[in-house]
């Protein structure tokens, strides 16, 4: 899915490129929810966005994708979903990507759910870098927050429009 | 005295978690945490303003401020020019030597605070974002917005030009502008119950809201047809307001940074506004001049809309697109009056449709509601069929928590505002897209976002614009009962429809992440403003309703509390005094763990083992426990032995036995049949038939074992399965855990052919239990979210509606077509 950011890359010294520009109400909800859950029954480390449903219909209405009733479309739930899963990285401490499967979406609970997993057995070690970009570049003020969930214990990151990628490490339990 | 043995039956595996850390009042000696600690130490000491019982104590006092203002629009300039005559009554017991008056659209001034103290790529104001560069190849960015922000302030001056301030007699009055903030320094100090009136007149140009971002502004309409294009005018925050002085703060002078919202006086509003006269203007207050600016066809249309049970036009669609290209002939003057406000907003444009259809409240204040809306085409079908609808819906609930609506009028008005709340006046933004077949469609999320933020919005009339609380301070009070009554009032409009996060399951993801604050944190500090002040306290609220309190006690507490406190000021210790006062629950455990703590649910039934009555009688007791020595099962050397043809000694020489090869060690005789007759016979009489009767009803006792591994109490919610299929429900109240916290026991008793099966805690998901896993016993293993979305993705199947329902047929060149396309892409 082609992307139209709404940001404007400052070069220091030098001058900027330039995009679109694309128009939002105001009344965006502005924050994501991931939980990212090492499963022991399963053997995966699974994934699950939840998403303001309205926030995801702008940026597929400004994005030129059609149709835009997440609701009611499979097709633009899948769109999203495609979209979404560029936007959220994790990598291992060297920084090479850790290739996640996309398992679904759906709507659920009054929210669009986006699903990826991994085993664990393909993760590199008990630790890695996230990156969470959802909707930075088409809302302003987007908040995005993940917990990561080992057993009992909760580690939450939070990533604003610039934020830097963030070293999750597996407490020892 | 005796006590009675009761035995074990079985024991099954237990489980232990980590405790989470908690905020509470917690000792040195000892692990005890006071998580039922009283609040009254917390709170502000009760006086004669507001009371200990949560009301508005026998000296409450509140300053009035009343305003007659004249403005004029002039729409090509988009520019207000306007005095206004205010008359301020000091109700206090203070001597004021000076006034305070609020001159917010100077935040938009290129020297405001505000905008000084922007940080570049902050977090937390409002407004277009930044982002500085980070670490590694990330460069520094600035969003479109920020740029069109940037500029539309660099283009125009804004903010109040005060022009003068005068006596009601004309003689300059001295004043200092301190940013956002004016002082008025009167000649005399105003004593207690002295009013006194000045007269202060501006001028200032009106934002673009889509460019600068504030609570109000102009959109323009560059495609409509008329030369020029249109707009669309919202006023707010628009005339210099007198800041509220309160007997807990004194002059609320605190700068505006955009974040925290108002508190003001109520007061009553006389108000003339000179605007092109082809325009369209909704405004608090009631019109006075329909005569001067309405036609007969739109005064006898409002009159049939009084009694009408559908929304009728006043301005019809047709009507409202041939005003688009109309060209003004002059000014029209349009007046209102409103009485007992705190705000005045209006709007204007000659783009609004407009309906109406009166809300009846037989016996009430007002018996005539009029609700109101006002859209342009972009507004189109959605505001036709939802906006109006919606504001009765509004009044029809939140009616029965708080009072009649005591305003004649209460509208909902499209334009470039999201949403946003004012006396009778909302701003809504929700709209439908324009297609390529010219039609105009909205998706189900935007129906869902319409009807949502107009009962938000209009549910704010009561909460705070009549309970008029302080936003500036404690965003949630106001923002939490709303969100809480609108997601009572979504449910109401149909319990089938996706609305989100309001309920205490929706706040799980929320409540166990590390980056929080308390509810009872000051606004401008709070790090996530919407699950803080908007579904935190909402979801509290449900679960006081419908699960601590019960819906009879609660509505009457909450309605106790906006009555008491209707078009008064009420602080967070008067609501929660107010709810205990009315109810009688003791809900201060409540107020620590959700309001003042950042605990999260977690109930964990660790433990269940069943117990029986020894009955003392060893001819009973001591063939049972022989039983239950039999039962177990045969030691595998044993079993191995006999398997191997190893015969027992015992066996190969049947010849030799002894006593006890006839008795074993259960075996009773008469030294133990004596003891027992002796047993009862020292037993007091009421013990001796209590033991009779218990041995006889042979009871099963259960003892269930839990731990809090959240932090935050709760009543324990059973759901207990019986071997019979019978279902038990038992509700333990949170003082359960009032001596300890971390862990508790409770027994159970049933009849002696009801045994226990399983034990269930929360079944129903109320009081946003973090981990449903520990919440069964014996343990059942939960699908996560992923795995039963894998295991029901197979049936799923979903359709498209309204757009997709155009869709044509396809054939098999219309594939190759846009196979082709989404190359392209």
């Amino acid at each position: 899915m082609k992307k139209t950011s709404r940001f404007l890359v400052l070069f220091l010294v030098t001058g900027w490129c330039s995009l679109a520009s694309l128009i939002l109400s105001a009344h965006e909800q502005k924050a994501s929810l991931s939980d990212v859950f090492f499963n022991e029954r399963t053997g995966n480390l699974e994934i699950a966005h939840r998403i303001s449903i309205h926030d995801a219909e702008h940026v597929l209405r400004q994005t030129g994708r059609k149709p835009a009733d997440l609701i009611h479309s499979e097709r633009a739930q899948s769109l999203f979903a495609e979209y979404a899963t560029k936007e959220f990285i994790l990598k291992t401490g060297d920084g090479s990507k850790i290739e996640l499967t996309l398992v679904g979406q759906e709507i659920d609970d009054g929210h669009l759910w986006i699903y990826q997993e991994i085993t664990m057995a393909e993760l590199p070690g008990k630790a890695f870098l996230i990156h969470n970009s959802i909707l930075h570049d088409e809302i302003d003020q987007q908040i995005n927050t993940v917990n990561v969930r080992f057993g009992s214990h909760v580690s939450t990151f939070v990533f604003a429009s610039g934020s830097p990628e963030k070293l999750y490490q597996q407490p020892e339990d | 005295m005796n006590l009675l043995r009761i035995y074990l039956i079985g024991s099954l595996l237990s489980l232990f978690g980590n405790s989470a850390n908690s905020q509470v009042i917690q000792q040195t000696k000892g692990q005890f945490e006071d998580k039922f600690r009283q609040l009254d130490e917390a709170l502000p000491t009760p006086n004669a303003y507001r009371n200990a019982s949560g009301q508005p104590g026998h000296e409450y006092w509140q300053q009035e401020a009343d305003y007659i203002i004249e403005a004029e629009l002039d729409e090509a300039a988009r520019h207000i020019k306007a005095n206004a005559t205010i008359t301020y009554h000091n109700n206090s017991p203070d001597t004021l030597e000076f006034l305070w008056l609020y001159l917010d659209q100077n935040i938009f001034r290129k020297n405001s605070i505000k905008e000084r103290t922007l940080e570049f790529g902050g977090l937390g104001s409002r407004g277009p974002s930044t982002s500085a560069p980070g670490s590694g190849n990330e460069p520094a960015k600035m969003s479109f917005h920020e740029l069109r922000r940037q500029q539309g302030l660099a283009d125009r001056e804004y903010g109040f030009e005060i022009l003068s301030v005068t006596t009601e007699g004309g003689s300059p009055l001295a004043h200092t502008i301190v940013g956002t903030l004016m002082r008025l320094d009167p000649k005399t100090p105003l004593a207690p119950g002295e009013s006194i009136t000045f007269k202060i007149s501006w001028e200032h140009n009106i934002i673009e809201e889509n460019a600068i971002w504030g609570r109000s502004g102009y959109e323009h309409f560059p495609d409509d047809e008329r030369e020029g294009g249109n707009d669309i005018f919202l006023l707010a925050q628009w005339f210099p307001r007198m800041a509220a002085y309160t007997d807990y703060e004194g002059w609320h002078n605190k700068e505006f940074l955009g974040r925290g919202e108002f508190t003001l006086e109520f007061g009553d509003y006389n108000v003339s506004l000179t605007v092109p006269d082809d325009h369209i203007v909704s405004s608090t207050g009631v019109l006075q001049n329909p005569d001067d600016v309405l036609t007969i066809t739109q005064k006898e249309r409002l009159i049939e809309s009084e009694n009408a049970d559908r929304p009728v036009f006043i301005v019809t669609p047709e009507e409202a697109l041939k005003n688009e290209s109309s060209q003004p002939e002059g000014t029209k003057t349009w007046h209102f009056i409103a009485e007992n406000v705190r705000d005045f907003a209006w709007a204007s444009s000659r783009k609004f449709m407009w309906d109406a259809q009166g809300y009846q409240q037989p016996d009430a204040e007002v018996e005539t509601v009029m609700a109101m809306s006002f859209w342009p085409k972009e507004g189109g079908d959605l505001w036709k069929k939802y906006s109006t609808p919606a504001i009765i819906h509004t009044m029809e609930v939140y009616e029965r928590f708080s009072f009649d609506f005591p305003y004649p009028v209460i509208q909902s008005v499209n334009g470039p505002v999201g949403g946003m709340e004012y006396p009778m006046i909302t701003f809504n933004g929700p709209r439908t897209d324009l297609q390529d077949d010219g039609e105009r469609t909205y998706t189900m999320s935007e129906k869902l976002f319409l009807i949502g933020v107009v009962i938000h919005e209009v549910g704010h009339n009561y909460f705070p614009m009549i309970v008029n609380s302080d936003e500036r301070q404690w965003t949630w009070i106001d923002e939490g009962i709303n969100s809480f009554l609108d997601s009572v009032a979504g449910y109401e409009w149909d319990p089938d429809l996706p609305w989100s996060s309001s309920l205490p399951r929706d706040l799980v993801p929320y409540m166990i992440s590390e980056n929080q604050v308390p509810i009872m944190t000051q606004s401008d500090s709070v790090l996530q403003f919407g699950p803080n002040a908007y579904s935190k306290p909402s979801a509290a609220l449900h679960l006081l309703r419908d699960t601590v309190m019960g819906r009879e006690l609660f509505d009457h507490a909450l309605q106790t509390f906006s009555q008491r406190w209707k078009f008064k000021r009420p602080t967070p210790s008067d609501f929660f005094r107010t709810m205990e006062e009315a109810s009688g629950v003791d809900l201060d455990w409540f107020w620590r763990g959700w309001f003042y703590s950042t605990d999260h649910v977690d109930i964990s039934v660790d433990r269940v083992y069943q117990l029986k009555l020894d009955t003392k009688d060893p001819d009973i007791d001591f063939s049972r426990r022989r039983r239950e020595e039999s039962d177990k099962p045969t030691k595998v050397g044993v079993r191995l032995n006999e398997e191997g043809g190893i015969q027992p000694w015992v066996d190969r020489h049947p010849d030799i036995k002894d006593f006890y090869d006839e008795n074993d060690i259960y075996t009773v005789t008469n030294k133990e049949r004596n003891e027992y007759r002796s047993f009862l016979k020292n037993l007091e009489d009421w013990e001796r038939s209590a033991f009779e009767r218990a041995v006889k009803e042979n009871k099963n006792y259960y003892v269930l074992e839990f731990s809090n591994l959240g932090g935050l109490v709760m009543p324990i919610l059973l759901k207990m399965k019986l071997s019979n299929g019978e279902t038990k429900r038992l509700n333990i109240p949170a003082e359960i855990w009032r001596r300890n916290p971390k862990k508790v026991r409770k027994l159970i008793v049933l009849d002696e052919k009801q045994t226990l099966d399983s034990v269930e805690v929360d079944p129903d998901w109320e009081t946003a239990d973090a981990v449903v896993e520990n919440n069964y016993y014996p343990r059942k293993i939960i699908p996560s979210r992923i795995e039963a979305y894998k295991s029901k993705r197979s049936g799923m199947s979903r359709r498209d509606i309204m757009q997709d329902s155009k869709t044509k047929l396809k054939t098999d060149d219309d594939d190759e077509e846009e196979k082709e396309q989404d190359e392209k892409d």
